[in-house]
């Protein structure tokens, strides 16, 4: 109970609950059309018709950073859910045979950490042609490296446990005893790290379209956003800074709400 | 009061400076700012070494090479040619050359190289050298494409004399006089011709009033005043050495960071000013140019081998379909206009083609209705279920682009766009794998448009496939006299915009803004920057 009375996370729940909103039903929230021009209004100023102001061709930014939600967020989380994914896995397999497979797997991993993620992700995107898929691969593939090391500790943890020796003797198969028993019991820190790291992802995806890997114009990202702003940044800087606070919202409540579901406090 | 004998006096600059000025505004059409020159009192500095921000890497300073705005900026300082052209009056001046002839049939060009001039590592002008430079762009063939198509159906150079030669052709070239006053062709030294094509990218010697001191890639390129400097055309406002000491040219890609920069006093000079900026940049402290681009406006260049392109119908309903005038408003300068033609407003030869392209969208409904089309549910019209798309590939003016998908997309044509690097855009052309492709080409010659959709047009972007259009143009290329020369070239417009193989969208107007204290910066026929004439003042 005293979790859900955290104002830190009730307003974190709420911006994120928007948020869905804006991925699942766009047109809930958007007050127009976010590839058309409204009337000649070019480069308003914020206002309670235009919330965000318009950008140079009169399209209504609030409608823009909306819409941009879903291709923004589905990349981060498909970023995520594909680097927790693989990185697990890798763990698993590594922490569970242990000897030289863990030696070579582990030295693969800490190349992967020791190349930045978002350089990772940049050849990702470099070689798969850009768009926000390939974002999201390589974004996710820059997450692996630590989520392998995460995982293989826990395994390492619960493989002695005596449960696992009991398993064992009761003459349990290998895969039976790692998919049963050590995955369930060594998934949760996975769990909470995977909570931090979207909004990482978060992070990572805006940064990789506002350097024009995304989308094609003029499908609106919010990295994108931010980008398509930068020359207006002298006469019109709420083009850059709405869609710019709208990341910063969100990568706080994803981590507002992380902090406390994870027990990472 | 000691005035440095190099710097003429306030009172010789200043009307010097003002007829540049009204040569520049005269040349471009309608520019928005007449800069002032109310400070009566201003002498030179002592200083004189201005910091000019440029929007990109120059890539490659050989002039030769390069079809890029920013590199022929630079490259202009450090190469002469042989004719310099009037950007008023489109006329054509002795400059290296200082007397030449052509004959009949436009085949053999004779010129006469002025005496004295030299080259900045100290060896002279030559006819030898002059046709060492034209043999050298011919084989670099391709890397040099605006170059060799103004030497379309060389036939080799006549050296008759250390300062007098024939350049020859297999085909009559009217436009090659004009395309001798282009940087494109201006001259470079023996040494540098015989280097490779990419050391030539690095460093080069020419006879200009500046000489090339260092480049570093990505980073920035200096250029210094060439002493004793005496062989300017009678455009220039002034004879003997430049004024500026030395101009540094740091490469600054953020359009506001240059801005910025200017404000602060960071730089002297700036490159590319957003139109959104204008009135930023409009009062006393600054002068704003705006210099519109001759040649063909910003257009959908299309490929009528490649999808739905190939259906006159549909090019046609997408040019009805553009409210240019309103793109013009959403995305343009305010000095600038919207195009009227395929040819921009200032190219000679220019024909006022607005009713062709005039905003039509029930015109284009009913093209398209004719066709068998139907609105779909969506919006977009559909023939046999398949939608009305076309994909429009670019590496810049993404604003303009999305301006015209919005005013297609409300008339029922679905225009997608493919934003890639200039790499890749080369590497589609190279490939032909395009629907259209949103760019324009700087020239100051209607044969711009010969060199764009001809078959051997060098840079053959819009792929017609009309024999028509192809004899025309190539008409136009061999006719001399310049009446029924002109003839041809209005029929070619008539005929390129109304089956829609250019589809303009907008005049290109290149903002460029200094600090009130730079004055005499001039900018040739193809708009593009001369700083010989340029002055520091207190």
């Amino acid at each position: 109970m005293r979790r859900l009375l955290n104002p830190v996370a009730l307003l974190s729940v709420l911006v994120l609950a928007v948020t869905l909103v804006a991925v699942i039903w766009p047109a809930l929230l958007a007050p127009y059309d976010p590839f058309d021009s409204v009337g000649t209004a070019r480069l308003e100023p914020p206002s309670w018709d235009h919330l965000f102001g318009t950008d140079a061709l009169a399209r209504d930014v609030f409608s823009r950073v909306v819409h941009g939600a879903r291709l923004s967020l589905l990349a981060a989380v498909l970023a995520t859910t594909a680097g927790a994914v693989l990185g697990a896995l890798i763990g698993l397999v590594s922490g569970a045979a242990g000897g030289r497979v863990d030696f070579a797997v582990m030295r693969v991993v800490d190349v992967m950490l020791a190349i930045p993620g978002i350089l990772l992700a940049l050849i990702v995107v470099a070689s798969l042609g850009f768009g926000a898929v390939s974002i999201a691969i390589g974004v996710g593939l820059g997450a692996t490296g630590s989520f392998a090391r995460v995982m293989r500790a826990q395994v390492m943890r619960v493989r002695n446990e005596e449960y696992i020796e009991a398993a064992r003797t009761m003459g349990l198969r290998r895969p039976t005893i790692l998919l049963r028993h050590v995955l369930p019991n060594a998934s949760k820190p996975i769990v909470a790290m995977a909570s931090t790291e979207l909004a990482l992802a978060i992070l990572a995806v805006s940064a990789l379209s506002f350097l024009g890997f995304g989308a094609q114009p003029p499908t609106p990202e919010w990295g994108s956003l931010v980008s398509d702003g930068r020359q207006f940044i002298a006469t019109a800087p709420w083009l850059s800074i709405m869609p710019g606070s709208v990341i910063l919202v969100v990568v706080l409540a994803v981590n507002g709400v992380a902090r406390n579901l994870g027990g990472n406090r | 009061m000691t005035i440095p004998a190099r710097i003429p006096p306030r009172r010789l600059a200043m009307p010097v400076a003002a007829v540049a000025f009204a040569t520049v505004l005269a040349g471009c059409s309608g520019a928005s700012e007449t800069p002032t020159s109310d400070t009566p009192d201003a002498e030179p500095a002592a200083v004189q070494d201005v910091v000019f921000a440029l929007k990109e890497d120059p890539t490659c300073l050989d002039p030769q090479q390069t079809s890029m705005t920013t590199s022929l900026n630079v490259g202009r300082q450090l190469t002469d040619s042989l004719l310099d052209q009037d950007a008023e009056t489109g006329d054509i001046v002795p400059w290296l050359a200082s007397d030449w002839s052509v004959n009949d049939d436009a085949t053999a060009y004779t010129f006469t190289l002025a005496e004295g001039v030299t080259f900045s590592d100290g060896t002279a002008l030559t006819s030898d050298v002059v046709a060492a430079n034209f043999d050298a762009i011919v084989e670099l063939g391709a890397a040099a494409s605006l170059a060799s198509a103004y030497l379309g159906g060389y036939a080799g150079t006549d050296v008759i004399s250390d300062t007098e030669f024939t350049v020859n052709f297999s085909a009559p070239n009217v436009q090659f006089a004009q395309g001798a006053t282009t940087m494109s062709l201006g001259i470079l030294s023996a040494e540098t011709v015989a280097a490779s094509a990419e050391e030539r990218c690095l460093s080069l010697v020419g006879t200009g009033p500046f000489v090339l001191d260092s480049y570093v890639v990505n980073d920035s390129v200096k250029i210094v005043k060439r002493e004793g400097y005496d062989w300017g055309s009678e455009l220039r406002g002034h004879t003997g050495e430049a004024y500026l000491d030395s101009v540094t040219f740091p490469i600054i890609t953020e359009a506001s960071v240059r801005t910025g920069g200017l404000e602060s006093g960071e730089y002297d000079l700036i490159q590319d000013v957003p139109y959104i900026d204008e009135a930023r940049f409009a009062g006393d402290e600054y002068h704003l140019y705006a210099a519109a681009n001759p040649g063909v406006p910003n257009a959908f260049l299309v490929n009528t081998t490649h999808g739905l392109m190939g259906e006159e119908a549909v090019r046609q309903a997408i040019t009805k379909s553009l409210d240019r005038d309103q793109i013009n408003v959403l995305t343009g300068s305010v000095s600038g206009q919207a195009p009227t033609s395929v040819l921009t407003s200032s190219t000679p030869g220019y024909t006022d083609l607005g009713d062709t392209l005039a905003y039509d969208p029930e015109g284009a409904a009913a093209l398209l209705e004719a066709d068998g089309w139907e609105l779909g549910a969506d919006g977009i019209y559909e023939r046999d279920g398949e939608a009305l798309t076309f994909t429009v590939t670019a590496f810049y003016a993404q604003d303009v682009l999305e301006a015209a998908q919005i005013q297609l997309a409300d008339n029922g044509i679905d225009m997608q766009i493919n934003m890639v690097s200039a790499g890749d855009f080369f590497g589609a052309i190279a490939t032909g794998d395009y629907d259209a492709l949103g760019a324009g080409l700087t020239r100051t010659d209607p044969d711009v448009l010969r060199v764009l959709l001809s078959v051997d047009g060098g840079s053959r972007w819009a792929i017609a496939e009309d024999d028509e259009l192809e004899a025309l143009l190539q008409e136009q290329a061999a006719t001399v006299d310049t009446d029924a020369r002109q003839a041809i070239i209005d029929e070619i417009q008539q005929l390129v915009a109304e089956r829609a193989y250019v589809i303009p969208t907008l005049e290109t107007v290149q903002l460029h803004a200094s600090s009130s204290s730079v004055e005499g910066l001039t900018f040739d026929s193809a708009a593009r920057i001369n700083l010989y004439d340029a002055v520091v003042v207190d």
